[in-house]
């Protein structure tokens, strides 16, 4: 647990940011904070239990306001991927559950869509099953 | 029995103006009440001659106004005292260093007047900004100087900062590293920064509260996202002879043949069906950027002021 | 008032101004040890260049302190420290006073010991020498005080001239003064009451300006 606190920190002293945020984004800045922190709770970068950084270092280190972050917490809070402790700040939560739902739903959406690429270029499913095989191989290969 | 009830903690006010006014020969700051809470930022948007850097020296103490009161930290702020200054930080855009000295005298200068200072955030200051301290305020380009008083400023580790248009003119990338630097000032909740800019992209991103100023005078002044949320532009197609529905806060924006395009600045469910019971078509009701619902308060503050 | 910060900025003001500084008092003293020099024309030479010395250092040092500020906007930048307007102007002023007299006093004290050094030279001429050192820096004040209230370099100029003249028409008068004049040959220092007259008018002068330029600063109504 330690461990993985200390890894989430460093990124901080280092400032590779795992959350971007796009001004050109049309979405609200809070939706991004949200949605990106999901997607790193959901493939596994934020295990259960690891501490959050506070609102208002959140807020310092990304440049954007306290409110934003206040807010993108509170909704994390409400639909369980965060359980924030009274004075104690944010932990991801340990039931990832919930979201593991919402990364599961992206999945399948993700997966229809390359099937329908897959089809417009004329790709046979044996290609499009070694084309899926190859992209496993690269993130394995990034991740190692 | 009845038990007294404390009242709810009151939030720690960083500022305080009331009913402030100031005339100039040709300008006139108008019965300015403004509070900044403690421990947030405080954007102030205005066009040019607006009254910002008006509001902003008054609060430092450098402009005396003709009536009202300014308390900042507490105190309250007179050109006779210079107690309060020790704990604010102030940038205005038409700030100047001595030339002819270079950073490193500068730093020693405003070292030997701030007990508080902390030399060694002073040292990371100048590598991060990529300045020099050898270098002469003369070779300076102007973001090297607007970062150079920036770690004049954040140095001394002030407990406000009032900063008077400080992205003017800098690069993308100077911009980036005052803004970055200025925010890690918000993970601290004692510490409060009020900031003027006609850039609402800057203020939109980093304020928690903002305040429009247009000729001297508070237009509004709203919590951010409240501002976002509350504000709409509505396109409706409409006959000639249709008259906008009596709604709080609706108004005529402009027309285009049947085109009507109007605006409203305090959104509630069930706008868009009065107006199509009203016999309108709807064909649009979308938020507004910051910039635009600014440029549409002020807009209305001059039609308001004219009548 | 804050001692500490009154001291912080009179030093500032002296460091930023160390460079004329040393010129004008090596100027100075140069020209004092021209006067000194064999012959009339010498003499001559030497004093027109210790009042040039004198005017221009007075004109140099209240641009770069005084109206500098209000120029270069670096007014802004020390109002914005924690100094108030009171100590400001306590240094302010005292700074710009004490740079002048560096050369002043430089080239005041080396003629004094010069005159009582050389043996041609008349020591009673000191008393002229002090009556018109104190005329430059009477002018210098007025200098300031109109520094202070016009901001403005055109209107100080004009100061500096009318100074000037009304200085040549006063060694001239003093010259033809025939208690002076005979002061001038001799070779004992005395000051007859005439001369104290004289003195006590100019330190008068000094001080009502001196005086003035330091009220209106600090009843500034803005600090910027």
């Amino acid at each position: 647990m330690t461990g993985e606190f200390l890894c989430v920190y460093t990124v901080y002293m280092n400032k590779h940011r795992w959350i971007t945020l796009s001004q050109s984004d049309p979405r609200a800045l809070y939706l991004q904070v949200i949605e990106q922190i999901r997607r790193r709770v959901a493939v596994g970068d934020l295990p259960p239990g690891t501490e959050l950084p506070s609102i208002r270092q959140l807020a310092a280190d990304l440049s954007v306001s306290v409110i934003t972050i206040k807010r993108a917490y509170l909704e994390l809070e409400r639909d369980g991927t965060i359980t924030t402790r009274q004075g104690k700040g944010s932990v991801v939560a340990e039931k990832p559950g919930l979201s593991t739902a919402i990364t599961q739903r992206e999945l399948e959406s993700h997966l229809n869509a390359a099937a329908q690429l897959g089809s417009l270029l004329g790709l046979s499913k044996t290609e499009m099953q070694r084309r899926m095989a190859e992209a496993c191989e690269n993130l394995q290969r990034k991740q190692k | 029995m009845s038990i007294a009830i404390a009242p709810p903690h009151t939030k720690t006010a960083a500022a305080a103006l009331r009913g402030v006014a100031r005339t100039f020969k040709h300008f006139r700051l108008d019965n300015i009440d403004l509070e900044i809470e403690q421990g947030t930022v405080n954007g102030l948007i205005g066009p040019n001659g607006a009254g910002k850097s008006t509001i902003m020296r008054i609060m430092m103490g450098l402009l005396t106004p003709d009536t009202g009161t300014v308390s900042v930290l507490g105190q309250p702020i007179s050109s006779r005292e210079a107690g309060a200054k020790r704990d604010i930080g102030f940038f205005s855009d038409d700030m100047r260093l001595y030339k002819s000295e270079t950073v490193a005298f500068h730093l020693q200068f405003v070292r030997s007047l701030f007990p508080g200072w902390d030399e060694a955030y002073a040292q990371q200051l100048l590598s991060r900004f990529g300045l020099i301290a050898g270098q002469k305020v003369r070779g300076l380009s102007h973001g090297q100087r607007v970062k150079c008083l920036l770690l004049l400023i954040l140095a001394r580790r002030p407990k406000l900062l009032i900063l008077d248009e400080p992205t003017n003119g800098l690069d993308p990338v100077a911009r980036q590293e005052v803004l970055s630097e200025l925010m890690q000032i918000v993970s601290d909740e004692t510490r409060t920064i009020l900031y003027s800019s006609h850039n609402t992209q800057d203020v939109e991103q980093i304020s928690d509260t903002i305040t429009f100023i247009d000729r001297g005078r508070v237009i509004a002044r709203n919590n951010r996202d409240e501002f976002l949320e509350r504000w709409r532009r509505i396109r409706v197609q409409a006959p000639a002879n249709w008259q906008a529905p009596a709604i709080a806060g609706l108004r005529p924006e402009s027309t285009f043949g049947n085109l009507r395009v109007l605006t409203l600045d305090r959104y509630q469910a069930g706008v868009e069906d009065r107006l199509q019971l009203s016999g309108a078509t709807l064909e649009s009701s979308e938020t507004m950027s910051l910039e635009e619902i600014f440029v549409a308060a002020v807009m209305r503050g001059r039609e308001e002021n004219e009548l | 008032m804050n001692t500490q910060a009154i001291q912080i900025l009179f030093l500032k003001d002296l460091f930023l101004s160390r460079w004329p500084l040393f010129g004008y008092l090596v100027g100075g003293l140069f020209s004092a040890m021209v006067t000194c020099l064999p012959g009339e024309t010498a003499g001559f030479i030497g004093f027109v260049l210790m009042i040039t010395v004198t005017i221009a250092a007075g004109i140099h040092l209240i641009g770069v302190l005084l109206l500098a500020e209000s120029v270069d906007m670096t007014r802004t930048f020390v109002m914005s420290l924690p100094v108030s307007l009171l100590d400001y102007s306590i240094a302010k002023i005292s700074v710009v006073l004490v740079a002048f007299m560096i050369p002043w006093l430089g080239m005041l004290a080396s003629l004094t010991v010069l005159n009582f050094v050389v043996p041609e030279a008349k020591t009673g001429i000191v008393a002229f020498l002090v009556m018109i050192f104190l005329f430059m820096l009477a002018g210098f004040c007025l200098q300031l005080v109109t520094a202070v209230v016009t901001e403005s370099v055109g209107w100080t100029i004009v100061v500096v001239v009318m100074g000037n003249v009304l200085l040549n028409l006063f060694i001239k008068s003093l010259h033809d003064h025939p208690v002076i004049a005979e002061l001038n040959r001799s070779e004992t220092l005395s000051w007859p009451p005439i001369v104290l007259q004289i003195m006590t008018i100019e330190v008068i002068v000094m001080s009502v300006a001196l005086g003035l330029a330091f009220l209106l600063q600090i009843r500034r109504r803005d600090l910027v």
